[in-house]
């Protein structure tokens, strides 16, 4: 045990109160520790007030001689007769005997004295089976040295959400969540980056890991050895559309219909006006609405009655792009999308286009019994609302949606991110087992999370808006309680593990290059 | 041109046309008066190729000399060997092909390639060669490319993989290499390795044109492409905005191909031989490639199936040579078991992917390793070769590979 700094005096299960020790400086959200016997008790305080041996009424006539007479009043035995008190509550209780995390059900004994959680105390509670690291552990605002580690299958299967307003390091964990994702073949990613910031084009980033598993793909002036980001328009079917763009029953059962009777023709076919009076029953003005959209959509434009392609979307070549995808999150390697470049809409249009046969080969691989032997999908969603939000569902279901109520099945997982987790339906939230928090200004989107989340973190809203930069709360239901830490900065010094290898060149003899 | 493959086929008649496919190739280059030949990768099949095949092909390279139209070529993934030893030197030795592959130093940690310049032109060529099991992306990682780019003038650029952007659908199981890793700016992309025939203009980089394979290779091949192939080019030097390059496809039709597809589904094998016969009875293959794909599950025994009197029957009808595939035909008499639809490469692949980070840290390195490694045990015996010369090649690669 280390050094006591508060002692227990009352309350209740909920409210459990602790005199705190003179100069410990106990702050909000710290995690304290009692061991007695076989068991450790783990307290958080959620609250501080003030306790004293003297009467609310004599506290108050030393002020005013002190305010009104400028007289000193110095107090006699001062830290026994003054102090503060840490209200807490609960979090669980570890039983050293049975090695296990039991829900707390019982209290502490009154008198018990509680030290600052240390290293060893988030070992025991904290082993899971295939560790991904978060971060370190905070206890109010300090950094304890202990890694914070999640279990990475069980996380990713049961999808995550990352919640916190701009500016309060997202971008920063997730770099760093996946980078230690990045050492492990049991996990595909599919990054969707609409703001090009996880690669490092330009300075340090994933490209950087010593383990070379990440495919980039960029529409922009990609660097030596990324893909191109263009995909054949012939790879798009009408599903790929929902969640895109609102499409009304008629328009929906038009393309439908065109993609049945011309298959993989079917966008030219529209785009050309070629055959509407096969489908007498369809309404020019629906045909209209679809053209206008789809060449909206995919940036072509229609001349003469040509087809001409400025965006990511051509009609020669890129047959295989989306397929590669999926092979590379099947191999366990990380794709990032540099969707920096092209429009929210077909960002989210390659994302579904990718997710849909991503879902459809692991459907397969279930069935076939081969499904096991898959890494574990994750797709990576940058402001998850635009095809996870209510409005967006309202008009009916997606790809994104069917993952997050479905994946779990069949190995993928989500990992949203947001700062509105308000327009996400709960049911979506509730299904979303591990939430991790930043700083949260808005009261309603700390309600909408603090509901949905696997645990209790009705006393956490005040710590939750209080949050600093890099300062998160891990809530998952694969963890004892939510775990307050403290993210690394994303930085080259601190990703440990940078084989220098990584930085050298290999040397070519001229006979092995010429060969002759 | 690309994909000559020499001395392909096991079949002696089939292997007569993949040099007869080169000699006419040459032949039409000359009656063409093209100002010169690139062939981008796998002029043979083999390191090391029959005697009889390299003396023809001396000749037609020859032919070429004598008319003064000059060979560039690049070494292919089936012309390299791990010993370095392979003929294409020889050649180049005797000045009947130039080896477009030049470094523009010693050895480096940097690959700067040097061109060749075609003095009849002006154009200037330099290319990289290709190896097996993509080895060569190794090559392209390190590629100074910037020097290339400040390059002026026509320049034309050989390689010989697949590249990734282009790779049709039904190739999407082969390993691309990304566009980023080519040069950009060239006039003209010169290809081969993948046998399929392409011509796009990528943006930011050029024309890059795959010609196919100078004959085909295979059942399939046969099947989608018919025939072999290669491409002229036109350049036109007035500067017209778009590419200054029209290309002019070049058939090499050695034979006719003809294929039948049966589908066998719920069929026993009386009525399928009835279709059979029926199909080629009626028809006269004279010096036709007869080509036959069986698909479906039929219900009864495959042994009840006459494949050897179809055969015989086609080539009594002069069939010059009688192929079949048979790999999509299931019989109900067998019980149904999991075999996976993938081919030995792509099996190979996920192994390797799914143990890597088990012998280096840098996997990348060591999947490299492992597919040097296969490369090397996966070494043919030559003809020319004796068992002990053999043992002493492999064994020769292997303490190269493994010191390095």
């Amino acid at each position: 045990m280390g050094e006591s700094v508060g002692q227990l005096v009352g309350g209740s299960f909920e409210k459990v109160l602790l005199r705190v020790k003179k100069d410990s400086s106990i702050q909000l959200g710290e995690i304290l520790v009692h061991e007695t016997g076989s068991q450790k008790f783990f307290l958080q305080v959620y609250d501080l007030c003030y306790g004293s041996q003297i009467s609310q009424q004599n506290l108050e006539l030393m002020s005013g001689m002190e305010l009104e007479q400028n007289l000193g009043v110095n107090l006699f035995d001062e830290s026994i007769q003054v102090y503060s008190v840490a209200i807490c509550k609960n979090l669980l209780v570890y039983d050293k005997l049975e090695k296990a995390r039991l829900t707390a059900k019982s209290l502490p004994p009154l008198l018990s004295r509680f030290s600052r959680i240390s290293e060893k105390d988030i070992e025991i509670l904290n082993n899971p089976e295939n560790p991904l690291f978060v971060g370190f552990l905070r206890s109010g605002s300090s950094k304890v040295k202990a890694r914070v580690r999640i279990d990475a299958q069980k996380t990713f299967q049961h999808h995550v959400l990352l919640a916190a307003t701009t500016g309060r390091g997202k971008s920063n964990l997730s770099s760093v969540i996946f980078w230690n994702l990045l050492e492990n073949p049991g996990f595909g990613m599919l990054i969707l980056d609409p703001h090009d910031e996880y690669y490092g084009r330009a300075g340090f980033g994933l490209k950087d890991h010593p383990g070379r598993n990440v495919i980039y793909f960029s529409d922009y002036d990609s660097p030596a050895g990324t893909r191109s980001l263009r995909i054949n328009i012939k790879s798009l079917k009408p599903k790929h559309f929902l969640g895109v763009s609102e499409w009304s029953s008629a328009q929906a059962e038009a393309m439908a219909r065109y993609y049945s009777r011309f298959r993989n023709r079917w966008i030219e076919f529209i785009l050309l006006e070629k055959e509407q009076q096969e489908f007498p029953d369809v309404q020019p003005g629906t045909f209209s609405v679809i053209k206008r959209r789809l060449l909206n959509l995919l940036d072509v434009f229609v001349a003469n009655g040509r087809i001409t392609c400025e965006g990511i979307f051509s009609f020669d070549g890129f047959e295989s792009t989306v397929s590669d995808i999926c092979d590379f999150i099947e191999q366990g390697r990380k794709v990032i999308i540099d969707s920096s470049n092209i429009s929210s809409q077909q960002e989210i249009l390659v994302g579904s286009m990718v997710a849909n046969l991503l879902f459809s080969r692991h459907k397969h691989y279930k069935k076939k019994g081969t499904l096991k032997q898959k890494p574990q999908a994750v797709i990576v969603l940058e402001e998850a609302p635009r095809v996870l939000g209510r409005e967006v569902l309202k008009s009916g279901s997606n790809i994104f949606h069917t993952i997050a109520r479905e994946g779990r099945k069949f190995k993928i997982g989500l990992y949203a991110v947001t700062q509105l987790p308000s327009l996400i339906p709960r049911e979506i939230l509730a299904n979303m087992n591990t939430k991790i928090l930043m700083g949260i200004e808005m009261k309603p989107e700390r309600a909408a999370v603090i509901e949905s989340s696997s645990n209790d973190l009705s006393t956490d809203e005040r710590a939750i808006a209080s949050l600093g930069t890099g300062e998160a709360i891990v809530s998952s239901s694969f963890l004892g309680f939510a775990v307050p830490v403290n993210v690394p900065l994303f930085s080259k010094k601190n990703m440990a593990g940078l084989p220098e290898s990584n930085e050298k060149s290999l040397s070519f003899r001229k006979e092995d290059v010429e060969l002759f | 041109m690309a994909d000559c493959h020499i001395g392909s086929w096991s079949n002696p008649s089939m292997r007569e046309l993949s040099i007869l496919a080169f000699e006419k190739a040459c032949s039409i280059c000359i009656d063409k008066k093209v100002d010169f030949v690139l062939i981008c990768g796998d002029l043979f099949n083999t390191p090391l190729p029959d005697i009889e095949l390299l003396e023809r092909t001396i000749r037609s390279l020859q032919k070429l000399r004598q008319n003064s139209i000059e060979v560039y070529l690049i070494a292919g993934s089936h012309d390299f060997s791990a010993s370095n030893k392979t003929f294409l030197r020889i050649l180049s030795g005797i000045g009947l092909i130039n080896n477009a592959t030049r470094l523009a130093g010693s050895d480096s940690e940097k690959i700067r390639l040097d061109f060749l310049l075609d003095e009849k032109t002006g154009a200037k060529i330099t290319g990289l060669l290709g190896k097996r099991n993509a080895l060569d992306s190794e090559l392209y990682q390190s590629l100074d490319r910037s020097l290339l780019e400040k390059e002026g003038g026509f320049r034309i650029f050989m390689f010989h993989n697949a590249v990734s952007e282009l790779l049709p659908k039904r190739f999407s199981k082969i390993s691309g290499m990304p566009l980023s890793l080519f040069p950009r700016g060239f006039d003209y992309y010169a290809g081969g390795h993948v046998h399929y025939v392409d011509e796009k203009d990528m943006e930011g980089y050029g024309l890059f044109v795959y010609p196919g394979p100078l004959f085909p290779s295979g059942f399939d091949e046969l099947k989608t492409l018919v025939s072999g192939g290669f491409f002229i080019a036109n350049v036109d030097e007035k500067d017209s905005g778009g590419s200054p390059v029209s290309l002019e496809r070049v058939k090499i039709m050695l034979k006719n191909v003809r294929c039948f597809d049966f589908d066998c589904n719920g069929k026993n094998p009386e009525e399928i031989n009835a279709e059979v016969f029926s199909a080629i009875e009626g028809e006269e293959f004279f010096d036709t490639i007869v080509l036959m794909s069986f698909y479906g599950k039929i219900s009864g025994s495959l042994k009840g199936i006459e494949f050897s009197s179809f055969s015989k029957t086609a080539e009594k009808k002069s069939a010059f040579f009688v192929m079949r595939s048979t790999s999509k035909l299931e019989s109900s008499e067998f019980k149904e078991m999991f075999v996976e639809n993938r081919t030995p490469e792509e099996i190979e692949k996920d192994i390797i992917d799914s143990n890597l980070g088990k012998l280096f840290d840098d996997k990348e390195k060591e999947r490299i390793f492992i597919k040097s490694l296969i490369s090397v045990l996966s070494l043919d015996k030559s003809e020319l070769e004796k068992e002990k010369q053999f043992q002493e090649r492999l064994s020769q690669n292997l303490k190269s590979l493994l010191s390095d």
